[in-house]
């Protein structure tokens, strides 16, 4: 067993599930480290889902393979699932039977797990067992899923959108299962729509886009490519000549000059632009970091 | 009109086999009817004499018996009768579901939510039922009117006249359906108050005679007023008056149920409360039980109203028919068609009528097979599958589990059966044979196992509804083969097409042994295919 294999959680190299019409997942090579919690951001259909169906051998690659704490994730699948906490994207029907039915099937499946930890964990996110499953809402059957994938403390959590649905003191309480988790040595695959919740939750993310990993890397390292947008007043509209060597200074763009209500994007450093601003004698300065989202959202803005 | 055309939709695999399978065993039926009364010693009259004191012991069944002498009054006895209670517990189930069954899946908020009202919803919905019901209507109606051409008693407006009414009678069914889901708490409980309903109602219609104290009840049925135009009886034809009021019953129950349907909440019924959501644990729950350890008891306990239900109702079938056994046993030694479907003379008239009711066992345990499979599918689309297999617990292993399920189920279903034919043998003081009914028991099991390793073979590799529509098309058209190769005296080698046919008649004697082994095969062989399919194919999307 190599060192890296020690190091990764989550080994997969060149794998592909290819649905036809461009949809699925194409050539993923993704490491996912021991100890920390990777998101996997992407829009609907993005391949995420996927993703995670692969490496837990619900569904099998065309190409490419996997491996899951060191292990092969089609040969050792069984032995990979008792050490795996799985939430899956999409939430099971399941009439007539109570959540406690559910949670005891599955707990049952493992060879039993330990019914106080089934206790705190109802406890912590408000759920009562005794109730029918159908019944329940949309939120509270996420809820029996989360209680699936966390009751038998596992070494992995790969949680597909775990905060679909739960309001936020909930969401929050699922931050800080996760958080406990990998306090205790787990690691966690965790997918999301809401980037704000990864931002606070995750320790690198992964941006996936039509089936292919666009870019990884940590929160700083994202952070270090992340635009400012400047807004600042000056006393009298600069001249085109003026605005022109602005414009041309290293990382400013998308300039726009409304009246004296002088307005930019900053990639990068912001010194080149602060020392242009104090040279036309600035009156009002507003300088705001895109968020995590935005630099989302600008990576899946249309190529055009 | 999408509303209409979706709930068509819906129901087009159903529509679809009752047009094929009524129209089939009308055409059957009538074909070998009116061979039997044209071979029959002494005629019609002679047939229809010594097949009266029979159908009077069976009347809860279906009655009145009348002009059994003549094709349309026998086809009517005979086939109508029993169609009309059939469709009409089709209808009413699908009337409990028509409206709760999307609310329970929460496919029917969008559509409210688009500010179609729930009155226009539930009046497109059933208008969508309503053409289906009018499909399968004059389906079987045309299948009828083929078996009276074919055999000489062309009858088509006869046999357009019977099917309206029974397509009313449905529709009253339909819409008591539609009511009770509007009044009870889930889409299952009405379903079930429905199917209770509608099966009393039927069977006190045929029980209880015009003049007896209880009398009236007929009038309360709508079966009733269906036999008023069984116009391919001699002596009867439309009855407008019972046809327009069946129409007014069905419209006046679903314009109850569409007030009901607008004073209750959404997603309960107008009797029952909706379960306050509660916050915090109320109670301490044990969750962990011996019987959810394994996927196969967990599926059996899960199940476990549904076997029953399984169990009582094939156990009341048996007992019934055990005790017509004094009653219906001549028929064996008269017609030449049941003795071809008892495997022939040779043995007592006791045995023939053993050996005919424990053969129904077979048909019974295949069906029960086959709704196992439905809920595979349901388990696959409804993403208990992917839940499951996120436990230690492989895709192979889980069919194997299935199988085991399934076993006990057919155990059970069988083991009640057979307990209560020996019962019942005690009674009526009929003779039977022990090791006949243990080979019976153990040809049951081997071919539900047959069945079985055929449905999980077609899941796996088909993963959707067709899968058990193929399945389910298979053990029909194997059944009705064998009633048909004794019917038209097919050659022999047809035998073979059927896994019915491999099963024999076991209370008699074992099947040869090509049967057995192919029986055998089907199981074992089939079980390891569908094992190993499973570790190769998808479990999800």
């Amino acid at each position: 067993m190599t060192a890296s294999t020690y190091d990764t959680a989550i080994s997969a190299r060149g794998l592909t599930k290819d649905y036809g019409n461009g949809h699925g997942l194409f050539d993923l090579d993704l490491d996912v480290r021991r100890g920390e919690v990777f998101g996997f951001i992407g829009a609907n259909g993005a391949g995420k889902t996927t993703t995670m169906r692969l490496v837990m051998d619900l569904i099998r690659p065309d190409r490419g393979t996997v491996s899951v704490l060191g292990l092969d994730s089609r040969r050792d699948s069984l032995a990979i699932k008792r050490r795996v906490g799985y939430l899956p994207g999409e939430l099971p029907q399941w009439p007539g039977v109570k959540a406690a039915h559910i949670i005891g099937l599955l707990g049952g499946l493992r060879g039993g797990v330990d019914p106080q930890r089934i206790t705190d964990l109802a406890d912590r996110l408000q759920l009562d067992l005794s109730r029918r499953y159908a019944d329940l809402s949309h939120g509270n059957k996420q809820k029996v899923g989360l209680i699936a994938a966390f009751m038998h403390t596992p070494e992995l959590l790969i949680l597909d959108e775990p905060t679909l649905g739960l309001d936020p003191l909930m969401q929050r309480e699922v931050r800080d299962l996760v958080a406990e988790s990998v306090a205790s040595g787990a690691t966690c695959l965790l997918s999301s729509h809401v980037l704000a919740e990864v931002e606070l939750a995750c320790d690198r993310i992964g941006l996936i886009r039509d089936g292919r990993l666009l870019r990884v890397g940590s929160l700083t390292e994202l952070r270090d490519v992340r635009v400012h947008h400047v807004e600042a007043v000056l006393p009298t509209a600069p001249s085109s000549g003026d605005m022109e060597l602005l414009a041309s200074l290293d990382g400013v763009s998308d300039v726009t000059l409304d009246g004296t209500l002088l307005s930019c994007s900053v990639h990068g450093p912001v010194t080149a632009l602060i020392a242009w601003l104090a040279d036309h004698g600035a009156v009002e300065l507003d300088s705001r970091e895109f968020s995590l989202e935005e630099v989302f959202l600008a990576e899946y803005q249309p190529a055009s | 009109m999408a509303i209409i055309l979706g709930t068509v939709r819906e129901h087009r695999v159903g529509a679809a086999a009752w047009i094929i399978g009524g129209a089939a065993s009308m055409l059957f039926m009538g074909l070998a009817l009116h061979e039997e009364m044209a071979s029959f010693p002494g005629g019609p009259q002679a047939l229809a004499a010594s097949v009266t004191p029979a159908a009077e012991a069976m009347r809860v069944l279906r009655w009145p018996a009348e002009h059994l002498e003549t094709l349309g009054g026998y086809l009517t006895f005979h086939n109508v009768m029993l169609v009309s209670g059939f469709l009409a517990l089709y209808a009413a189930l699908q009337g409990a579901r028509l409206v709760r069954g999307p609310e329970e899946r929460h496919s029917s908020e969008d559509v409210l939510a688009t500010g179609w009202s729930r009155t226009a919803y539930l009046r497109d919905r059933s208008l969508g039922f309503v053409a289906v019901l009018a499909a399968v209507t004059l389906g079987v109606a045309l299948g009828i009117a083929w078996a009276m051409a074919a055999s000489d008693a062309a009858d088509l407006p006869g046999s357009l006249v019977t099917m309206a009414s029974v397509g009313l009678g449905a529709l009253v069914a339909f819409s008591l359906g539609v009511l009770v889901s509007q009044l009870v708490r889930t889409s299952r409980a009405a379903r079930g108050i429905s199917a209770l309903v509608l099966v009393a109602m039927y069977l006190a219609n045929n029980a209880v005679d015009a003049d007896d104290p209880l009398g009236w009840i007929r009038y309360a049925t709508p079966f009733h007023w269906v036999n008023q135009s069984r116009a391919l009886v001699p002596g009867y034809a439309a009855d407008v008056g019972a046809m327009v009021a069946l129409l007014l019953v069905a419209i006046a129950l679903l314009g109850l149920a569409a007030v009901a349907f607008r004073l209750r909440d959404y997603g309960a019924g107008l009797w029952s409360r909706q379960t306050a959501a509660r916050v915090t644990p109320s109670r301490p729950v044990t969750v962990q039980h011996w019987w959810l350890r394994t996927a196969w008891l967990a599926s059996l306990r899960e199940h476990r109203l549904g076997l029953a239900a399984w169990i009582v109702a094939s156990a009341a079938f048996a007992a019934l028919m055990m005790l017509l056994q004094p009653a219906a046993i001549d028929v064996f030694e008269q017609f030449s068609y049941y003795l071809g479907m008892v495997g022939g003379t040779g043995s007592t008239p006791e045995a023939m009528y053993a050996t005919f009711i424990t053969d129904v066992i077979a048909p019974i345990v295949a069906a029960f097979v086959i709704t196992q499979a439905a809920g595979w599918i349901a388990d696959l689309e409804q993403g208990r599958v992917e839940t499951l297999l996120s436990a230690p617990l492989s895709w192979t292993r889980l069919v194997w589990e299935r199988l085991v399920a399934v076993g006990v189920g057919v155990v059970a279903i069988t083991t009640a059966c057979l307990a209560v034919i020996g019962v019942g043998s005690l009674i009526v003081g009929a003779e039977i044979s022990v090791v006949g009914l243990v080979r019976v028991g153990a040809m049951c099991v081997l071919l539900a196992w047959a069945v079985a390793a055929i449905a999980t073979i077609a899941v796996i590799m088909l993963r959707s509804a067709a899968a058990l529509t193929v399945v389910a098309v298979y053990v029909a058209f194997a059944y009705l083969l064998t009633w048909m190769i004794p019917m038209f005296d097919w050659p022999t080698w047809t035998e073979r097409l059927s896994i019915f046919a491999a099963f024999g008649h076991p209370y008699r004697e074992w099947p040869a042994g090509g049967s057995l082994v192919l029986l055998g095969l089907l199981a074992v062989v089939g079980s390891l295919i569908g094992a190993s399919l499973a570790e190769r194919t998808p479990k999800v999307g």
